[in-house]
């Protein structure tokens, strides 16, 4: 029997014909989901698109100060929608269902790098817009490493479940065992962001032959990345998404340079300052969004490999508010990484009231210099070269990297 | 709580080839006699929290060090407990 979701932080299996079994009992769900238990997160996804309900997903790290900003009423996080129980037959039937629902919608909210938290509102087409699905794909098994709660881990939920493939949880796994994790569930397909990758980078140590295909999308695409992973996974295809919380997935690519499918010349151009601009249609909705004649300005901008082809060269997620200044997080990252005893560095924003955010640099270091004098030898160098908002002001020395930029706060 | 403030401050003036302090002076200004900025500020701020969980210009923009003083020892019940 098929598993749909294998949990082995918490030793948990469940087949298809299970998983179905509970969507059939389901009769209520959360008006808003913010739990911390994916798989009944999934659960009430589906049970809500299936009834046609307007759900709402909070990003469960949130901060306390965020939540206090959302335009939600506090009773709204108890209040239950009622549904008829759901009369299942086979996936085709569930799925055109589904896709024919067109009063469902999804409302995410994600912690954001302002302190106020980005709302955006998709319904099933935008979020399954580049899902494939082909009988051929029935043997992928996926390991979940995005947030569950964020619209990336929604998508590689509806990517592998669209396919009644298996899903691996593995988000928030300690980083040292993903790979015995990815080796013994036998994993064929991951997907995560760059950040996630360098993490994972120096905790691997074994090839691994059933990977075939590794996603980085969300972030600015690195090719030095791509180069270390293929080490270890020598049988992986890679596939570079251009995909944002506003636009879902967009533009997919083997490597750093895109191009715009026939199908999306009329839905996707580069403004003449190089900026990425989306037509409306294909975005979610926001009030927040900048969109100028029904085009939304992404603030990615790319440089042109020739009239039809781009590499992007900066992101919108790749930088930082540090006290009313953008601050390109890679440039950071370049600069340090330039500097002899660096072997690798990755840039946290830290949040604060003052400043909107600092820059924290993590760094592995690859020198016997004492730390506190190569502390001192790094900080001159960076305010020598950059302006004061772009230093990082705290500097740390440490072994591993976070999965992700977005750092939890202490509570 | 006192050693550990003075380390951070130190840190912050370090990082800009500054003097360091020895001791915490209540009528201290860190911006006129310490010389931080807003980014410095911002700094504190982050490494205080990092440190006892607390966000010390929640409320309001402190200068002095006797505010930044009594800021913790107000909330120092909740400092045993993050500590």
């Amino acid at each position: 029997m098929k598993n749909f979701w294998v949990d082995p932080n918490n030793n948990i299996n469940i087949s298809y014909e299970n998983f179905f079994n509970e969507l059939r009992s389901i009769d209520q769900v959360n008006k808003i989901i913010c739990n911390r238990d994916p798989y009944r997160g999934f659960l009430e996804i589906l049970a809500s698109l299936y009834c046609n309900e307007v759900i709402t997903i909070l990003d469960y790290n949130l901060s306390v100060t965020e939540r206090s900003k959302l335009s939600i009423n506090k009773e709204d996080f108890d209040k239950k929608i009622k549904i008829q129980p759901l009369h299942i037959g086979s996936l085709n039937d569930f799925i055109e269902k589904m896709s024919k629902n067109s009063e469902w919608r999804l409302k995410l909210y994600t912690s954001g790098t302002t302190g106020i938290p980005k709302s955006i509102i998709h319904d099933f087409n935008s979020l399954t817009r580049n899902v494939k699905v082909n009988p051929r794909y029935k043997d992928n098994i996926w390991a979940l490493l995005y947030n569950p709660t964020h619209i990336a881990g929604i998508q590689v939920f509806f990517q592998a479940f669209l396919n009644q493939n298996t899903i691996i949880n593995l988000y928030n796994y300690e980083l040292q065992n993903i790979e015995k994790a990815l080796i013994s569930h036998k994993v064929t397909h991951i997907s995560a962001t760059p950040t996630f990758y360098k993490a994972i980078l120096p905790h691997l140590a074994k090839t691994n032959p059933n990977i075939v295909q590794i996603t980085s999308g969300g972030e600015r695409y690195c090719f030095d990345i791509q180069n270390s992973l293929s080490v270890y996974f020598p049988n992986a295809n890679f596939k570079n998404i251009y995909a944002s919380t506003e636009a879902c997935a967009i533009l997919s690519s083997n490597g750093e340079i895109f191009n715009i499918d026939e199908a999306l010349t009329n839905g996707i151009k580069i403004s003449e300052n190089k900026e990425i601009l989306i037509k409306k249609y294909l975005v979610g909705d926001s009030e927040k969004l900048k969109i100028i004649d029904d085009w939304y300005y992404t603030g990615d901008f790319v440089e042109m490999v020739d009239q039809k082809r781009f590499k992007i060269i900066s992101r919108e997620s790749d930088t930082v508010n540090v006290g009313g200044y953008r601050v390109d997080i890679i440039e950071i990252e370049d600069s340090i990484k330039n500097i002899e005893g660096v072997k690798d560095v990755q840039i946290i924003p830290r949040k604060n009231s003052l400043t909107g955010n600092i820059l924290e640099a993590r760094i592995i270091k690859d020198t016997f210099l004492d730390e506190k004098q190569f502390k001192q030898m790094i900080f001159d160098r960076l305010f020598k070269l950059h302006q004061p908002w772009k230093v990082p002001r705290i500097i740390s020395f440490v072994n591993n990297f976070e999965i992700s930029r977005t750092l939890k706060k202490k509570k | 709580m006192e050693t550990k403030i003075i380390d951070i401050l130190n840190s912050i003036l370090l990082s800009k080839n500054k003097e360091i302090i020895t001791d915490l002076e209540e009528k201290v200004s860190l911006r006129n006699d310490l010389g931080f900025d807003s980014l410095d500020l911002a700094t504190l701020s982050v490494r205080i929290e990092d440190e006892f969980g607390i966000d010390i210009f929640e409320e309001k923009i402190i200068d002095k060090i006797s505010e930044l003083l009594t800021i913790l020892h107000n909330n120092e019940e909740f400092l045993g407990r993050s500590k």
